[in-house]
């Protein structure tokens, strides 16, 4: 992979919560890229620390959350160090965020219509008129039957798959480089679902934009990226090329996620479970963070397995899978 | 569609509208038709799934069945029964055969009583057992559902949702019913998790011979537990079958496009159907489309579907039951056999 093209670099991300039940440590030790016009794919289930490590990207930490340690460089620069003025220019410009529920970002007295057009006056020099016209364009851009109509109303009045669209032309008003979109289509129908993923799929393609998408469906990871990240309490435990990761899944907590997921293309005769439960960040063991619930776990794993290459491009944190290379040197 | 004499269950005709008129002063009246004419029976030991985008109808069916709601028009025979002919005594002893398990166990469970309490509370309230008989069967059913024993003196907020949604299925299971109705069983739950119910329901209604109804947005769950899966839309049921014929041979289009919207489950098979994926969004069902339901998105629809109202009806295959004026006869591209040759 040419250095150039890496878009967004994560490294050995760290961040905290300091509750008063004591330090929750959210996201330990993360590292990804994702390279310029890319779709990367976050999955993992509830509490893996997904939002989290998106939240830190944007520097959208709630007051009691910090970055611990690591680095996060975007197009060259590392956003941890930037002033509060210079990553809002970021967040406006060259990162877009689509959150599940758009209700909650959108201004609920102003038309949807005006909302985007002030976006668009803010981050380009151009005339109201062209705004406008810039704004029917997106809603368009989008799928968005009758354009004119939706300009003028106001957000709780569209259904959600309706807001989630104009939450993405929103977004796409100031022509990011990098789109995160924190489970987009988390809330709506699969059919509304597939109308939203097409659209992220076609927009990536046409305007060369980057998505991170945060799911923890695996058919939307099938659906939508080139490359995917494995997130399991707090940590990545597989990063791979999408086609490796279905294929060829390393990490025990890949296989049985793949294997505890129904399929409506193929005959499972038996849904295999992952027993017990994700450890809660409190109280996380020592060692593999998978250890209880692993099938294959051994003395070893009561050591902290890292993140280690084994392919190009093809990341496992395991001891197994270490072993296994180890092996066949 | 014929109605089975010797089904444990019975939905005959049945319609829910809810008063939606706005102002106290208008004349003309409004309603919202939740479900509009559904018809089905179900076999003593059998699953059915009910599919369908948000607000067709599927909880408010449910309810119907779980007697929470009383319906406008139809009949619901239960063992032989129709429900809204009974007393209200004699409905609280029948009620206790049919059992709901519900989306949010949370919401569900009283927050101030202890699990064990959570789960005696059938038994005591219908009088079944009490002292060391009552913990015994209490401490029986937590084992069934895969819950320690030591957990029974917890309060509910100290559990998993998967945890919660076990205790859930223990109270449901306390009176030993013969029909559990599950809303949305384990759309709150991850993966993992939903795995693990989706498991212990299936042994559940082995050892127990259980009929379910298992309501989902999920379609591949749905898929997995089913004997049966109908289909809802905009208030009626539009299909009915066989879960593989269903799913291999859709004759609704509605059913078609909907399978077509499932993500798939291989990036190889990503994008087959761009074109037959459903668009538009499910009109309100205060004013719903005369004729076919369906036909403002239907890309099949003629002038025939806008004017008048398909009937649900068997078709050349037996026992697959569909509501449309020219339903299809063609496989579905991705059935397993065929995946499996894209997939070698
Ligand atoms: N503001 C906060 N204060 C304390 N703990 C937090 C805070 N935000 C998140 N956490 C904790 O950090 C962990 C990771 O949370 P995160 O929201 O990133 O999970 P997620 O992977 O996005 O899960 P989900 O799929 O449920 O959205 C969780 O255990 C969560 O409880
Ligand atoms: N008590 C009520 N009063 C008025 N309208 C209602 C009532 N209950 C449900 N509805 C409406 O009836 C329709 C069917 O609702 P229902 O909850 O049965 O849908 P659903 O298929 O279960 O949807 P979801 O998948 O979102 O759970 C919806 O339009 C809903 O808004
Ligand atoms: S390190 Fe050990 S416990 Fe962890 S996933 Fe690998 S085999 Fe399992
Ligand atoms: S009746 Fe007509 S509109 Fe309705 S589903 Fe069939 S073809 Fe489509
Ligand atoms: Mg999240
Ligand atoms: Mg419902």
């Amino acid at each position: 992979m040419k250095e150039s093209e890496v878009l967004l670099e994560v490294k050995n991300l760290k961040t905290h919560f300091n509750t008063i039940n004591g330090v929750v440590p959210s996201v330990e030790d993360v590292s990804f890229y994702i390279n310029k016009g890319e779709k990367v794919a976050i999955v993992g289930e509830s509490g893996s620390g997904k939002s989290v490590t998106s939240l830190s990207i944007m520097r959208l930490l709630s007051e009691t959350g910090k970055i611990i340690d690591g680095s996060i460089h975007f197009c060259g620069r590392n956003l941890i160090e930037l002033s509060e003025k210079d990553m809002r220019k970021i967040r406006g410009n060259e990162i877009a965020m689509v959150f599940q529920e758009p209700l909650s970002s959108l201004n609920p007295v102003m038309t949807v219509g005006k909302q985007i057009m002030e976006s668009i006056l803010l981050h380009q020099k151009t005339r109201k008129q062209n705004a406008k016209q810039q704004v029917i364009d997106l809603l368009n851009k989008v799928g968005i039957p009758r354009p004119e109509k939706v300009f003028s109303s106001y957000p709780h009045l569209l259904s959600g798959g309706m807001r989630q669209r104009v939450m993405i032309a929103m977004a796409l008003s100031c022509q990011p480089k990098l789109i995160i979109a924190d489970e987009p289509t988390t809330a709506l129908d699969v059919t509304i679902q597939a109308q939203i993923l097409s659209i992220l799929k076609e927009l990536s393609e046409q305007e060369e934009v980057a998505i991170l998408l945060i799911t923890h469906d695996l058919g939307v990871v099938a659906e939508v990226a080139d490359r995917v990240i494995v997130m399991y309490a707090g940590q990545v435990v597989e990063q791979a090329e999408i086609f490796s990761i279905f294929d060829y899944p390393k990490h025990p907590y890949t296989k049985a996620l793949l294997n505890s997921t129904p399929k409506l293309d193929f005959s499972q005769t038996e849904l295999l479970s992952i027993e017990g439960t994700v450890p809660s960040p409190m109280e996380i063991p020592t060692g593999c963070r998978f250890y209880d619930r692993c099938d294959f776990s051994s003395e070893i794993c009561k050591q902290s397995p890292e993140l280690k290459e084994i392919t190009d491009g093809h990341q496992v944190r395991c001891w197994l899978v270490e072993e296994a290379i180890d092996n066949r040197i | 569609m014929p109605l089975n004499k010797d089904a444990l269950l019975q939905v005959k005709g049945v319609k829910k509208y809810f008063d939606v008129s706005e102002g106290i002063f208008t004349t003309k009246k409004k309603y919202l038709k939740a479900v509009d004419n559904v018809n089905f029976s179900l076999k003593q030991g059998e699953i059915l799934g009910i599919v369908g985008e948000s607000g067709c109808g599927k909880s408010t069916l449910g309810n119907l069945i779980m007697q929470l709601e009383n319906p406008t028009e139809g009949e619901i025979i239960f063992d032989g029964i129709e429900l809204s002919k009974l007393s209200a005594k004699e409905l609280r002893r029948k009620r206790k055969d049919i059992q709901m398990i519900f989306q949010d166990p949370y919401s569900s469970l009283n927050p101030r009583m202890k699990v064990f309490d959570i789960v005696a509370e059938p038994l005591r309230t219908h009088k079944l057992a009490s002292g060391t008989d009552l913990k015994k069967q209490v401490y029986d059913m937590l084992e069934i559902v895969g819950l320690n024993n030591k957990y029974a003196n917890r309060y509910p907020h100290e559990f998993s949702g998967g945890q919660r949604q076990r205790i859930g299925i223990a109270r449901a299971l306390t009176l030993k019913p013969k029909l559990i109705v599950c809303d949305e069983p384990v759309s709150a739950l991850d993966v993992s998790i939903q795995a693990q119910i989706l498991n212990l329901l299936l042994k559940l209604q082995k050892e127990f011979q259980l009929t379910l109804i298992f309501i989902a947005h999920g379609i591949p769950a749905v898929k997995y537990i089913s004997n049966r899966i109908a289909v809802m839309y905009l208030g009626k049921i539009v299909e009915i079958a066989d879960k593989e014929q269903l799913l291999s041979n859709p004759k609704h289009p509605y059913t078609e496009s909907l399978l077509y919207s499932v993500p798939v489950s291989h990036p190889k098979l990503r994008s087959n159907h761009e074109q037959s994926k459903l668009t538009g969004e499910m009109p309100s069902p205060v004013d719903p489309p005369p004729g076919c339901r369906f036909h403002t998105r239907c890309p099949y629809a003629d002038e025939k579907c806008m004017e008048e109202t398909p009937d649900l009806i068997e078709t050349q295959d037996k026992e697959h039951y569909v509501a449309c004026h020219y339903p299809l006869y063609r496989e579905r591209v991705s059935n397993s056999d065929s995946v499996q040759a894209i997939l070698d």
